[in-house]
């Protein structure tokens, strides 16, 4: 299966799915000290987001966010690729574009009915996604 | 997109280093939307100051961006950070953590920000007027400049927001463009909504069924500033969008607030009967507010075994020291902090919180782990007092 989406932030990526069906904010949701999913009402809960392909409807809530993507890069705790079918914000956008993480959106048709958590994907330079 | 020449050599480092990777920013949001220009920002404010949140990468990010010699070329004001500035050994912070918080903030004063450290900035630091273009990071000042100022911004993060206060810029796209700035969907409140709880509460219910559309809200409008806080704050948590609106508007998708829907959002997440730290102050206290609080707790004290906290900016806690509310409500035994606030400080653990505030509600029970007791300023004041 071949997905495609708007490149916000360009680069390849190969690896595991982590797919949730509610938005999430970088700041509030995820821990910077372990990358584990925090927010209570996430149905990705307990899960770590290190070297996944995280896919998401999109973000949300604080604009600290774009500090803890960056953060996490650094730490070797953050997802090797985040796509969204949603659009994405200056929040996530910035985050990527400094942290050099492919930030993929509006991805059609749904990741959501083709993808799903421990899939193994891969994220074209162009935009793509490829399910192996 | 079109660049004047200055704009070109600001991107190519002809100006600097700390420029250029600053415009890179500014021009690569841009390109994301499309934008066939740039335009010029008046003011900006950003958010993740506190150590507790940019932890020692974004420290080195800011002082490696600080030692190029940039300065930011418009008003910029920050965000709470994680202690007060003076009193924080009140706060039984640790030395380590001060001479780390000191450093971020000394890192942006060396950019030339000016360290007033609130999440109200719109109230008297940093006072957009109506139409004015601005580049706002900290989601609910972002929603109160656009909703109830009528000001002109995106929702930017923290380094987006700083990008633009070094370059003076941002990309003209989004919420900066007025065809940009319409509802694609209606909440309407269908009892009357009064007050700063129920305030906060449609402001989050409406972030959940709105996501990334623009929300009309029918039927109710926040008049007083603790309301349009609240509004705006609650939108901020559960929500993607920048802005509300509160006029006439054509036929929309609509979803009704009703008094099942408050008490539903107030349940899920307000699941204490009581709590051992008050915390008022997200998003920091107004002066009215502090002087509601004071009428209320004058002459009485807070119980032995609770704490009470209020956070507020610095330059609203000279006008209440001025009049003698700081030194009422301390004399009741609460705490007041500046520059600060729970969410943001290094405090755990907490066990249980109680709050006025959905924002805070939110927030601290993933990132503090503690449990928390929604309900209205008056009655969590006589929860604490004897």
């Amino acid at each position: 299966m071949r997905l495609r989406g708007r490149v916000i932030s360009e680069g390849e990526a190969r690896g595991e799915a982590l797919v949730s069906s509610r938005p999430l904010s970088f700041y509030g949701d995820i821990d910077k000290e372990t990358g584990l999913v925090i927010g209570r009402d996430s149905d990705i809960y307990g899960c770590k987001v290190a070297d996944k392909i995280l896919i998401l409807p999109y973000t949300r809530g604080s604009t600290v966010s774009a500090w803890i993507i960056y953060a996490l890069k650094r730490r070797k705790l953050s997802p090797k690729a985040i796509i969204l079918w949603g659009p994405a914000d200056p929040v996530i956008a910035s985050g990527c574009l400094i942290s050099n993480i492919p930030l993929i959106d509006m991805v059609r048709p749904k990741p959501q009915l083709y993808i799903k958590s421990g899939d193994e994907v891969e994220v074209l330079k162009t935009g793509e996604i490829i399910t192996c | 997109m079109f660049l004047t020449r200055e704009e070109e050599d600001m991107l190519n480092g002809v100006y600097g280093d700390g420029l250029g990777k600053a415009m890179r920013i500014v021009v690569g949001l841009g390109k994301m939307e499309n934008a066939s220009r740039l335009i010029e920002v008046k003011s900006a404010h950003i958010s993740g100051v506190s150590y507790s949140n940019i932890g020692d990468e974004g420290l080195e990010f800011l002082e490696e961006l600080a030692s190029l010699n940039v300065k930011v070329r418009i008003p910029t004001t920050l965000n709470p950070c994680g202690i007060d500035l003076v009193k924080w050994r009140l706060m039984g912070v640790d030395d380590e953590y001060y001479s780390k918080q000191v450093k971020v903030i000394k890192a942006y004063e060396a950019l030339g920000v000016k360290a007033t450290c609130t999440c109200t900035p719109y109230l008297q630091d940093n006072v957009p007027m109506s139409g004015d273009h601005i580049a706002w990071s900290e989601s609910s000042a972002v929603i109160y400049a656009n909703t109830f100022i009528n000001a002109y911004t995106n929702r930017e993060s923290g380094i987006s927001a700083l990008a633009s206060a070094l370059t003076g810029k941002t990309a003209y796209y989004g919420l900066h463009d007025d065809e940009k700035r319409k509802p694609e969907i209606a909440v309407r409140a269908r009892f009357k909504v009064r007050g700063a709880l129920e305030f906060s509460v449609l402001g989050y219910f409406t972030g959940e069924v709105s996501g990334v559309r623009i929300p009309l809200i029918l039927g109710a409008y926040p008049r007083t500033i603790p309301e349009k806080k609240q509004f705006s704050a609650g939108l901020s948590a559960s929500g993607s969008v920048g802005m509300a609106l509160f006029k006439e508007w054509g036929k929309l998708e609509t979803v009704d607030f009703d008094r099942d829907m408050f008490r539903r959002v107030v349940d899920d997440l307000s699941v204490e009967d009581d709590f051992n730290i008050l915390f008022l102050g997200c998003p920091h206290l107004c002066l009215e507010e502090i002087e509601e609080i004071a009428r209320v707790v004058k002459g009485r004290r807070i119980v032995r075994g609770k704490e009470g906290w209020l956070c507020t900016s610095r330059s609203v806690y000279a006008q209440a020291f001025n009049r003698g509310l700081v030194k009422i409500v301390e004399e009741a035994g609460f705490k007041v902090f500046v520059d600060t606030c729970l969410i943001v400080s290094p405090l755990k653990p907490i066990r249980t919180v109680g709050t006025n505030a959905v924002k805070t509600a939110h927030y601290i029970r993933s990132m503090h782990k503690a449990n928390v007791k929604i309900a209205e300023t008056i009655a969590l004041l006589k929860g604490v007092l004897e």
